[in-house]
């Protein structure tokens, strides 16, 4: 069953014809070529499928692609690029925050979601947006200390 | 015990195809479910409805979304007490005011669910007819006397959320019914409210959780008891009515308060095997849950 | 303490940024045109016969391309285990096999158009299977009337070691130092236990991925997420009966691996469909695949007695162990070598016995899994170690310090025992493991927690401190070998291609720092490649603690082998002897005339102008000994005596690397080695039903920690210089990792006096332990 839906991505409108099944995680990743949203669950229980939906962290793996019709989304590459990072990517790469990097982008938007609403969070804060990301590689403390650095500079 | 199918189950992509309905209405939607009965599924957040279709669990012909039904979330206040619609998410829940200065035991329950994501997307309605034991929210609600207003063909029906879930994932919800609103009365003065769960980790599903209310009247005596226990207690959550008439109407001390948390444990039914601790620890857990949350909510009823 | 320009620096992971802003790195962030993909259908018996399979209906769906099964490919007896050749591990699996040994064993493959269709064909397979008795209990594994899970003929190791299959019998090892019967006499204090440790599952984010194709050349490609290329190639090449020179393989970024991926777990499936269908083949697992069908570490039980005089010396140690391998012995032999061979090296004993088996059962399949045996035995020895300092009353801090191995010693088990089988004669050349231990107490407030905690406050809650030594020695001695090759470019850069394998571990930019280091270059000017079997040199992939150590070794002679070149030019050029000369800073610097010749101008002229040839160089590493990486691990517990619930409050850990190339990276190591260590002890763990089926394959129920669950974690490193590793350094990537069950089961101790003996150290097993007390 094919359904046509609109969307903002990045900033960028688009139209797409997506099958009602078609999970948005996949659409995402296929349709529009944006590799930075990976899949290591499927379940919700992860967050590495995490992107922004009206500025909030969702789950795309848990969501139909025709949910995300009329809706305004952002994913890992529309927050920084090579020449501009995103203070957070910037402060990630610094605190040595990034280990496989197979979690950080999911682990990046919701550090953004958290301090576009609370520039200055507690580790308490700070370890409660994140909870919904796993990593098994940092143990989180740098990458905890890198959301930490960012809010700071942010901050300035 | 739980069986994983491991064959059939793909949690990266959708198997069956199905259609993809998003009724402007309630009546809208209620028309369509009865037009569909079983076949039909309602999905609001897609947090239980889309992991249950990976897993192979159900695999309906037609998903029903509510996003396009206006008025279906939203967390009012009036003379009765809270209007929560079934739509209103748990992070909604979560960053209101309104619900941290009044209803502090909602806010407990809520945040003690899922992860921020799963907040973002999940709704209370979803929750409430998932009818999972485990759930948090839920025994919150039947701690301050919840009742639900649900949406028919006939218009409307309520009922109390107690007596609505049945069993694991079994409500008294009709196939083409629709949850529409969670109504919670205000709290009377003089009233504590305390919500714990234990789980492996922080975030986790309840090994058991429980959300108890004490109302003290202006003789110190307990005027109204609520005692809830939810997790892997049961089929269902359950109300332990017991421990209530063990303090209505007396003063509450630590020994009375450890009484009540003792016979929550009467009405527990555990699975004899379960990966979340067998029926002897979940009952020893009970009655340190229990007694616990009772304490914090006689401190809090004390000084409210 | 030497100081040098790179290597010593946190300089940022070369990797970091393209990974934080999401590029497509891994795996599966490609699609090829015309790409199958693939699923594989699943066991549901633990231990059957197939009579037959019936594909007809499955190759009938539209969109089905391919369907292999025992039918319709060639059996070729191998080994998965990523080794090198001859592997250590048996040779007793097979692409697909007409019986299966466990719920999770492959049964068929299906490749079709999308995965959609592949997943509905899995449903049309219909298997005849004739169910067989299964074995669940390890220690019922070799009993007389026990099912045979090898009866296959052919089942072999390639090694002349033991191997019983006929009574599920995979490895048996013995070894004795001294007198331990005479030693345990002498004591005046023994302990004696019974130890398990239970499965554990690596969840690496990234899930098993493989993407192979034909070039246009008609050669097969084969782009993976593995910790093992070079291996990969060679068991592929064998399963599917090609010769090497036909495969390629390709490894772009890794999600992590932690061992689970130091296998050929899916590479010669999808190459087979490949093979067969002449298409790219996509082959990626799902969560609840990497959890039942990838691999685990072996659980084991151990029976342990130990020994000490009341002047602190201990005078024996006992150690058996059964590990269960599960229904495959891909390194079935060598973890179990491990828990003796790496661990016990540590103590300063004299009378050692150790007996080792691994037994075959129909459960999950084990593998490698960071620490690798020394997880498991760094248990009983912490735990035994702590009773015996209390026994006699002497502080944990000062019976470690006495106990443990110090620079300059040596032990009789280095010689006689290695993973693999034959060990080598090793003195330590570097130990600061007795600094480890007083700076990490220092930190950790050891002596004043320990004072505290004598007296418990009131309540439920009871708080506690514990510490445990560990050690974990690097590279299998005369059996690890990498290499590395370098050109230079006109600008002064160069081209350094490694064989060995980054899995988000930080191999890529430690190696860069080594070259960058030895030529005096920024690290900019250090082009890293890896790893690419047609292009970059031998290496033997990411595992063994061996990337810095021994990839960074062959970096290091690649780039002295580069500077003679350089100078060799240089001093041409300038006309003046190449003793005279020095690289720095880019350049060649005479210090007899203080001639300057940037990098740049000499490569030009070895390129273009006279003598042309090209400035590169190859270089290989041989590890001779294994470098032993020591740590002391100090926590802080708080047991809630009511629910049995541990929550780690504090850890510090005090590491002795050698020489850390670079500190941040090295630190992050260390905390994410000793989170998952954490989470070990205290809530992974699978379940299972008396069928053999797990119940728990998913993150909801098999719960690792997040955020919200980790304690204050301090890691402190404490250098020492390793003269046979590059500028001193050991290596890092697995020792933490033995810390924390026999640290937290020693702080539980202290904190409520009971001694936890097996693992997970759940609240329903502590709340048990405290009420039978």
């Amino acid at each position: 069953m094919k359904k046509e839906i609109e969307f903002t991505i990045n900033g960028e409108k688009r139209k797409l014809a997506v099958n009602t099944k078609d999970l948005l995680l996949d659409v995402i990743r296929k349709d529009l070529g944006l590799t930075g949203t990976k899949y290591a669950c499927g379940t919700g229980e992860c967050g590495a499928c995490t992107i922004l939906m009206e500025e909030k962290p969702v789950l795309s793996c848990l969501m139909l692609a025709v949910m995300a019709d009329k809706k305004n989304i952002t994913t890992i590459e529309g927050i920084g690029t090579d020449k501009n990072p995103h203070p957070l990517q910037e402060a990630f790469v610094q605190a040595g925050a990034v280990q496989c990097g197979y979690c950080t982008p999911g682990m990046v938007l919701s550090a953004k979601a958290l301090l576009d609403k609370n520039p200055n969070p507690t580790e308490v804060d700070i370890k409660r947006a994140i909870g919904g990301h796993l990593c098994r590689c940092t143990g989180y403390v740098k990458i905890i200390e890198a959301i930490q650095l960012a809010a700071k500079r942010m901050r300035r | 015990m739980e069986e994983c199918d491991g064959m059939s189950a793909n949690s990266r992509v959708l198997i069956n195809n199905f259609e993809y309905l998003e009724p402007e209405t309630v009546a809208e939607a209620i028309t369509i479910l009865t037009k569909y009965g079983e076949e039909a599924k309602v999905i609001a957040g897609g947090t239980d409805v889309l992991v249950d279709m990976k897993k192979g669990r159900i695999s309906p012909k037609y998903l029903i979304g509510l996003n396009k039904i206006p008025n279906l979330a939203y967390l009012v206040e009036d003379a009765s007490g809270l209007h929560i619609g079934a739509r209103t998410t748990f992070r909604e829940i979560e960053e209101s005011g309104l619900i941290k200065e009044k209803y502090p035991l909602l806010l407990e329950a809520a945040s003690a669910m899922g992860t921020v994501q799963i907040r973002n997307m999940a709704t209370i309605g979803g929750n409430i007819c998932n009818a999972l034991p485990s759930a948090d929210f839920p025994p919150a609600l039947v701690a301050l006397d919840a009742t639900i207003r649900i949406a028919c063909q006939s218009g409307e029906r309520a009922m109390n959320l107690e007596e609505f879930p049945v069993g694991i994932r079994k409500t008294k919800l009709e196939c083409c019914e629709l949850l529409k609103e969670v109504q919670v009365k205000t709290l009377p003065t003089h009233s504590g409210t305390a919500f714990l769960k234990l789980g492996k980790t922080s975030e986790d599903l309840a090994t058991v959780n429980t959300a108890v209310r004490l109302t003290l009247g202006n003789d110190r005596k307990c005027k109204a008891a609520r005692i809830v226990v939810g997790g892997g207690v049961g089929p269902t959550l359950f109300r332990s009515r017991e421990s209530e008439a063990l303090l209505e109407g007396n003063i509450p001390d630590e020994s009375l308060l450890r009484e009540a948390a003792q016979a929550a444990c009467k009405k527990m039914s555990c699975r004899p095997t379960s990966i979340r601790g067998s029926p002897y620890y979940k009952t020893e857990v009970t009655k340190v849950l229990v007694m616990r949350a009772l304490t914090k909510a006689l401190e809090r009823a004390r000084v409210g | 303490m030497r100081e040098f320009s790179i290597v010593g620096k946190s300089v940022a992971k070369v990797d970091a940024l393209p990974l934080v802003l999401g590029k497509p790195l891994f795996t599966d962030d490609i699609e090829l045109k015309g790409m199958l993909h693939a699923r594989i259908l699943w066991s549901s018996y633990a231990h059957a016969k197939i009579r037959n399979i019936d594909t007809s209906a499955a190759e009938a769906l539209t969109g089905v391309r391919a369907v292999l099964c025992y039918k319709n490919v060639p059996r070729v007896i191998h080994t998965e285990a990523g080794q090198s050749w001859p592997e250590a591990s048996p040779y007793d699996t097979v692409l697909f096999d007409n019986k299966v040994r466990y719920v999770g064993d492959r049964v068929a493959v299906v490749a079709a158009e999308s995965e959609e269709i592949a997943t509905r064909a899995l449903g049309l397979i219909k298997v005849d299977y004739e169910p067989l008795p299964a074995i669940l209990d390890p220690e019922m594994a070799m009993d007389e009337d026990a099912p045979v899970i090898h009866d296959e003929p052919d089942c072999r190791y390639l090694i002349p070691v033991f191997y019983d299959p006929k009574h599920n019998h995979l490895a048996h090892i013995d070894l004795d130092v001294g007198d331990f019967e005479r030693g345990i006499k002498e004591a005046d204090f023994v302990t004696e236990h019974k130890f398990k440790t239970h499965y554990e599952q690596h969840c690496a984010l990234e899930p098993h991925t493989c993407i192979c194709y034909f070039d246009p050349t008609g050669r097969l490609v084969i782009r993976t997420s593995t910790q093992v290329p070079f291996h990969v190639r060679r068991i592929v090449a064998q399963c599917l009966q090609i010769p090497e020179r036909m495969i390629s393989v390709i490894k772009p970024r890794v999600g992590g691996g932690f061992g689970s991926k130091q296998e050929v777990v899916i590479e010669h499936v999808c190459a087979a469909l490949t093979m067969r269908t002449t298409r790219p083949v996509r082959l990626a697992y799902t969560r609840e695949e990497v959890f039942v069908s990838s691999r685990t570490r072996h659980p084991m039980v151990m029976w342990a007695k130990a020994g000490v005089k009341k002047d602190g010396a201990l005078s024996a140690i006992y150690l058996r162990v059964l590990s269960n391998a599960g229904p495959y012995g891909s390194h079935g032999m060598t973890v179990l070598s491990n828990t003796c061979a790496k661990a016990l090296p540590l103590y300063r004993c004299d009378n050692i016995k150790w007996i080792g088996d691994t037994v075959y059962t129909n459960l999950l399949r084990g593998g490698a899994y960071r620490g690798y045996g020394v997880t498991q035995a760094s248990f009983p020895m912490g735990v035994m170690m702590d009773e015996m300092a209390n026994a006699i009353g002497m502080d944990p801090v000062d019976f470690w310090k006495m106990n443990t191995i110090r620079k300059g010693d040596t032990s009789p088990i280095f010689t006689a025992l290695s993973e693999t089988g034959r060990g080598v004669e090793m003195i330590v050349e570097s130990c600061s493991l007795p600094e480890c231990i007083e700076k990490g107490a220092e930190i950790f407030g050891w002596k004043e927690k320990r004072k505290r905690y004598k007296y418990q406050p009131d309540g439920p809650i009871k708080l506690g401190v514990g510490m445990s030594c560990i050690v974990q020695g690097g590279t299998v001695p005369l059996v690890d070998m990498a290499a590395a090759s370098a050109k230079m470019n006109e600008d002064g850069s160069f081209n350094l291609l490694v064989g060995a394998a980054d899995i988000g571990t930080g191999a890529d930019t430690v190696l860069a720092q080594i070259f960058a280091e030895t030529l005096s270059i920024p690290i900019d000017d250090v082009i890293l490649h890896s790893t690419d079997t047609d292009i970059t040199p031998y290496d033997k992939g990411a595992y063994a603690s061996s990337t810095t150590y021994l990839s960074g070794m062959a970096v290091l002679k690649t780039a002295e082998k580069i500077k003679e070149q350089i100078l060799r030019v240089a001093a041409d050029m300038i006309g003046e002897p190449e003793g005279d000369l020095v690289v720095k800073n880019k350049a060649v610097v005479s210090s007899k005339s203080g001639k300057v010749l940037q990098f740049s101008q000499i490569i030009r002229s070895a390129l273009y102008n006279r003598n042309q040839f090209q400035i590169a160089a190859t270089a290989s590493s041989l590890s001779k000994v294994p470098p032993q990486t020591f740590a002391a691990h100090f926590a802080e517990v708080a047991v809630d005596t009511e629910t049995g619930q541990v929550k780690v409050i504090s850890y510090v850990a005090a590491v002795d690397c050698g020489t850390a190339i670079n500190p941040k990276l090295a630190e992050g190591q260390a905390e994410g080695a000793i989170v998952n260590g954490i989470s070990y002890a205290l809530t992974e763990e699978f379940f299972f039903d008396n069928v053999g089926r797990t119940l728990n394959p998913s993150f909801e129920s098999y719960k690792i920690f997040s955020a919200l669950d980790i304690p204050k974690i301090r890691v402190i490193l404490v250098p020492s210089f390793e003269p046979t590793g590059p500028y001193g350094a050991k290596t890092l990537g697995e020792v933490n990792i033995n810390g924390p069950l026999p640290t937290i089961s020693n702080a539980i101790s202290q904190a409520v006096g009971v001694r936890l003996c097996e693992t997970p150290f759940t609240p329903e097993r502590v709340l048990k332990a405290l009420k039978g007390k």
